[in-house]
């Protein structure tokens, strides 16, 4: 596999070129956009700040059968915009600043998703060795209250500020709404549980969600999968980008647009693997090194997959 | 009152029966206040709808201090709520808002809808004691930090180390900053305060009297604080016949509010033929009825009591008619009352104690007549506060008894700001009326003196004089009383004395103390020149001079002079009566301006920190501040890195056992440098109170380690070993002091 690599500082990219070979990509390093047009030809990543998004999307209008990594300092509206745009353009990496890769196990671990293609990487993956865990079924309204419970309890144990339990017990709870009522839908594709949020449910076993929750002491990782695969791409985007326009919040419909950006604003890196009606994974990650101001001020990463 | 915890399965939000409520919502209410308190999580269980349809108040107030967890579907049931309630109520007010509720404000744009943000959370972390706080900032105390999006370091309540805010600002900021700020009407604030305790700005808080004299009847009524600075004797002049004393806006009770109180209706009761008390608040009730507090001639003709209605889940205030119950009160039993609301009959929540003291109320003794009066005043529409007046004017009335029944068909309004006793003129809301002066119908000389050369109502300016000194002239508003008009006049003059005297110092470093006060004084001025007619914003600006006249008169003594050298006034009449406008000049000789500039501008340096004493023009910002020292710059020294910065005002120094008060600059130096060098010989806190910011004083601290212990040479199990292995306890080790590192700052010393 071979990348476009632009990238303005050098230092940057002489990191992203290990980076990239370790990956097993072969880099080709611009560090001026106008070499961008000539390296891309043949090539099947090009990889650039956001900063570059309209000449990245202008690129992939002329090769359509790039594919797009996006890196970015800044607040994620401006990478959303291109992604809405560009179905090619799933992967935006947050990073520190403009002198800084994004950050590392990150980056391998979607440079090997787009080498090896869709094999979904396991919960280890965002980890470093050694992290503890649990998982567990979520089968009724009750269940689903005790699980964001479970979870409060296990990030207390860690002695971080409460806040985080209480942010991370809030994204269970968003993304378990969902698994739960939301994505179980009849053989015709209809909702079974979408009007009715306030009703009491309780699952079948084959359309009960999976959480897991873990961490290495320095990341948080909560997971969900469902066994329908009904996210859509443009739920993901379209959700966040109107919640993150300028103005009033359109609340006026249903849709994930308040649900993601309570998912956005608790996550330093949200992935979505999507196997078209057959699972929806979703991976939250967040940062404990980081105190919340930081956190609030980093750049986020967004990822999604479709199998 | 006591709040209503309870969490019924009918009140919209609350889980079923038997499930642990996930949001429970306590309301309060009186009048056309209520107050609804959330506790707990907003998610889709939530029906916004349903209880915006509960809501029966003019005024709501929303207590979010307790939301822990706000889900998606939950804002958008919050937003259906909020939406319910456009057309139910005419004001909602958002206090206490946690930092969850902050972010959605800040996400969401119709999330208070026409609600406005009185308080708010502010999340603040503590590393060192591994301790989240959350700081309460208020709008209307707080705005010149909230608007400036940095909210200082604060010492931690734990451990005294600094806490920094732990969100980022320019987001957090940024709905209420863009909101506004703005002040609670007094009957919210009262409400808040009184009824349910909550801490609101003590400008809303102050005792109000409002008046109504007709005949041989005298109706009283009080709202605010009942403290310490109750007029007794301005109210209690002149008071005779049948007196009613409305008491329901009382909040709270200080004890030597408590004993003004009783010390007025000894002063009364002589002259008085019966002295009623209506509406009393439970407090008062509690504190102040009891028979050798009534006396021989005052009796309560009705107080109110907390009433709970299960069904609404819904605490208010219930008034209840001592002579029509007094058969049950006597038995301490409270009489039955029915929900206004639902019809349900209502459980009262009054304490024992309470319940117990009804015993001892007296049957009233009210003729007919009377309880028509009374009704028939309650029944009136409040007016316009037409004319202005001074509590003496109005208690003269009082005793001359000369008012015509037209003018006391009038309600005569007597605001008193207890605490400064000033009285503030009510100007006509009308601006085309009072724009104009009038017609000039009198003067107090035949031609306007030289000096009096600008009329600017309600400013200041200063001439140099031939002999190097100075002439400031004070020009008063347009007053409805010579008094009040001399006395602005005179307030503007000092304050433009200090003025010119910060303007004539030279040294740069002390220029640094004029961002404390430029900025609050600009925007009152430009608020005043904005809506002149506004009581609110000359209210402000007088105290403000005040303030800074009380404090140039104290500093500076002889320096300041004592009576003005020029006075003179205009009289002019227009439609809304007469108007003085007052001019008093100041003067210095050159030697009285020098000493000043000499005296204000010194400053002192002290183990790294540059100090200058409080200058008087610092009330504008801090008007509680009377003396202490102002930091006017941080260099390397013992006091680098506490976390002084150039603008705070230090008020006392202390170590682990006593706080001193400090006077000025000098005494700051001294203070400071001694107790230093004491503490350093024993180890211990380091403290200083200080004026960082407009919200209250807080504590830094610097822990000095005590000197350690040096081993004697030879001692300890490695005596003779060569010195190779190093000695010293054994545990966890600061390996950073082992190697020769200091403990001053470097990047890897763990205390820093």
């Amino acid at each position: 596999m071979r990348a476009v690599v632009l990238e303005r500082n050098k230092m940057v990219s002489r990191r992203l070129q290990r980076y990239f070979l370790a990956a097993g990509i072969d880099p080709i390093l611009v560090e001026d956009p106008k070499e961008v047009a000539a390296a891309a030809a043949g090539v099947d990543l090009i990889a650039a700040d956001t900063f570059d998004g309209d000449l990245v999307a202008a690129t992939i209008r002329q090769h359509p059968r790039l594919r797009a990594l996006l890196w970015t300092a800044e607040p994620l509206k401006r990478s959303l915009r291109y992604m809405v745009e560009n179905s090619s353009m799933s992967n935006v990496l947050g990073r520190k600043d403009f002198e800084s890769t994004p950050r590392p196990w990150e980056l391998m671990l979607i440079l090997k998703r787009l080498v090896d293609g869709t094999q979904v990487p396991p919960i280890g993956a965002y980890l470093d060795w050694g992290f503890q865990g649990y998982q567990e079924k979520v089968g009724t309204t009750a269940g689903r209250d005790a699980s964001v419970a479970h979870i409060q309890s296990f990030i207390n144990r860690l002695q971080v500020p409460k806040r985080i339990a209480e942010m991370f017990g809030e994204l269970a709870h968003e993304m378990l709404m969902n698994a739960m009522y939301d994505a179980p839908a009849d053989a015709q594709g209809n909702p079974k549980y979408a009007l009715d949020r306030k009703a009491d449910i309780s699952l079948p076993d084959a359309e009960q969600p999976t959480l897991r929750m873990a961490t290495d002491g320095s990341k948080l990782v909560l997971q969900l999968s469902d066994p329908f695969g009904r996210l859509q791409r443009k739920h993901v985007f379209d959700g966040l980008a109107r919640g993150l326009a300028q103005g009033e919040m359109d609340t006026s419909h249903g849709g994930a647009g308040l649900g993601m950006m309570v998912c956005h604003n608790s996550t330093a890196a949200m992935f979505f693997d999507v196997a078209v009606g057959h699972h929806t994974e979703v991976t939250a990650v967040f940062e404990l090194d980081l105190n919340l101001r930081e956190f609030r001020t980093q750049a986020k990463s967004l990822h999604f997959f479709q199998a | 009152m006591e709040a209503a915890q309870t969490a019924t399965p009918s009140s919209p939000g609350q889980a079923p029966a038997g499930a642990p409520p996930k949001l429970a919502i306590d309301k309060f209410a009186d009048g056309g206040i209520a107050c609804l308190r959330f506790s707990g999580a907003i998610d889709e269980s939530f029906e916004g709808k349903k209880l915006a349809a509960t809501v029966k108040a003019k005024t709501l107030i929303l207590d979010l201090a307790d939301i822990k967890k706000i889900s998606s579907f939950g804002i958008r049931e919050w937003v259906d709520f909020i939406k319910g309630l456009d057309n139910v109520v005419d004001e909602i007010v958002l206090i206490e808002c946690a930092p969850k509720v902050v972010d959605q404000l800040n996400m969401v744009g119709n999330f208070a809808g026409k609600g406005r943000v009185f308080s708010f959370y502010a999340p603040f972390r503590c590393d060192y004691c591994d301790t989240d706080a959350r700081v309460l900032f208020q709008v209307d105390r707080d705005w010149e930090v909230i608007k400036t999006m940095k909210p200082a370091e604060r010492p931690c309540d734990k451990c005294g180390e600094p806490q920094y805010f732990d969100e980022d600002p320019s987001t957090y900021f940024s709905y209420i900053v863009g909101q506004g700020s703005f002040e609670l009407d007094p009957d919210v604030a009262a409400f808040l305060s009184s009824k349910l305790n909550y801490a609101v700005s003590e400008a809303s808080r102050k005792l109000r009297v409002d008046k109504i004299i007709e005949g041989r009847s005298t109706y009283l009524k009080l709202a605010g604080d009942l403290d310490g600075s109750f007029p007794r004797e301005k109210l209690a002049e002149g008071l005779e016949g049948t007196v009613i004393m409305d008491v329901a806006g009382v909040g709270k009770i200080e004890p030597a509010g408590a004993a003004e109180w009783r010390g007025f209706l000894q002063m009364v009761t002589p002259s008085a033929d019966s002295i009623f008390l209506l509406g009393v608040p439970p407090v008062f009730l509690e504190k102040l009825t009891r028979p050798e507090d009534l006396g021989p001639k005052a009796q309560v003709i009705s107080f109110a009591i907390p009433y709970t209605c299960n069904t609404c889940s819904t605490t208010s205030l219930q008034p209840v008619d001592v002579e029509q119950h007094y058969d049950v009160l006597k038995f301490a039993t409270p009489p039955e009352t029915k929900c206004g609301d639902c019809k349900n009959p209502m459980v009262c929540a009054a304490s024992e104690g309470l319940l117990g003291h009804l015993t001892t109320l007296p049957k009233p003794s009210i003729t007919a007549d009377t309880r028509k009066w009374i009704k028939d005043v309650l029944n009136r529409k409040p007016e316009k506060k037409k004319v202005a007046t001074t509590v003496a004017e109005a208690a003269a009335g009082s005793r001359a008894g000369s008012f015509s029944v037209a003018l006391l068909a009038a309600i005569v309004v007597a605001v008193v700001l207890v605490g400064g006793f000033l009285v503030y003129r009510n100007m006509q809301n009308d601006k085309a009326k009072s724009r104009g002066l009038g017609k000039l119908t009198a003067k107090s000389a035949e031609t306007r003196p030289d000096w009096a050369s600008k009329d600017t109502p309600f400013s200041a300016f200063c001439n140099d004089t031939a002999d190097g000194g100075m002439s400031c002239v004070g020009v008063s508003s347009p007053a409805p009383t010579e008094e009040d008009a001399l006395d602005e006049a005179q307030e503007a003059a000092l304050e433009g004395i200090a003025n010119q005297v910060a303007v004539r110092i030279e040294d740069p470093q002390w220029k640094r103390m004029a961002s404390i006060w430029a900025q609050t004084r600009q925007a009152r001025m430009a608020e005043y020149e904005k809506d002149p007619d506004s009581t609110k914003t000359r209210r402000a600006i007088r105290d403000s001079r005040k303030q800074v006249t009380s404090l140039l008169r104290a500093s500076a003594g002889a320096a300041v002079p004592q009576a003005p050298t020029g006075k003179y006034f205009e009289e002019y009449e227009n439609a809304d009566g007469k108007r003085y406008l007052y001019f008093v000049e100041f003067s210095l000789s050159a030697s009285e301006l020098k000493s000043m500039v000499e005296q204000y501008g010194h400053t002192e340096k002290v183990m790294g920190v540059t100090v200058a004493t409080v200058f008087p023009m610092v009330a504008w910002r801090y008007p509680a501040v009377t003396k202490g020292a102002v930091v006017l710059g941080v260099e390397q020294g013992e006091l680098n890195g506490i976390g002084l910065a150039s603008g705070y005002v230090v008020l006392e120094v202390g170590d682990n056992t006593t706080m001193g008060a400090v006077n000025d600059a000098v005494q700051f130096k001294e203070v400071a440098q001694n107790l230093y060098d004491k503490i350093k010989v024993t180890g211990g806190p380091f403290q200083f109170r200080v004026q960082a910011n407009s919200t209250e004083p807080t504590m830094f601290v610097k822990n000095i380690p005590a000197p350690k212990k040096v081993e004697p040479e030879g001692g300890g199990s490695h005596s003779g070993s060569g010195g190779s292995r190093p000695t010293g306890p054994t545990g966890p080790i600061n390996t950073w002091d082992r190697v020769g590192g200091s403990r001053g700052g470097g990047r890897d010393d763990p205390t820093q």
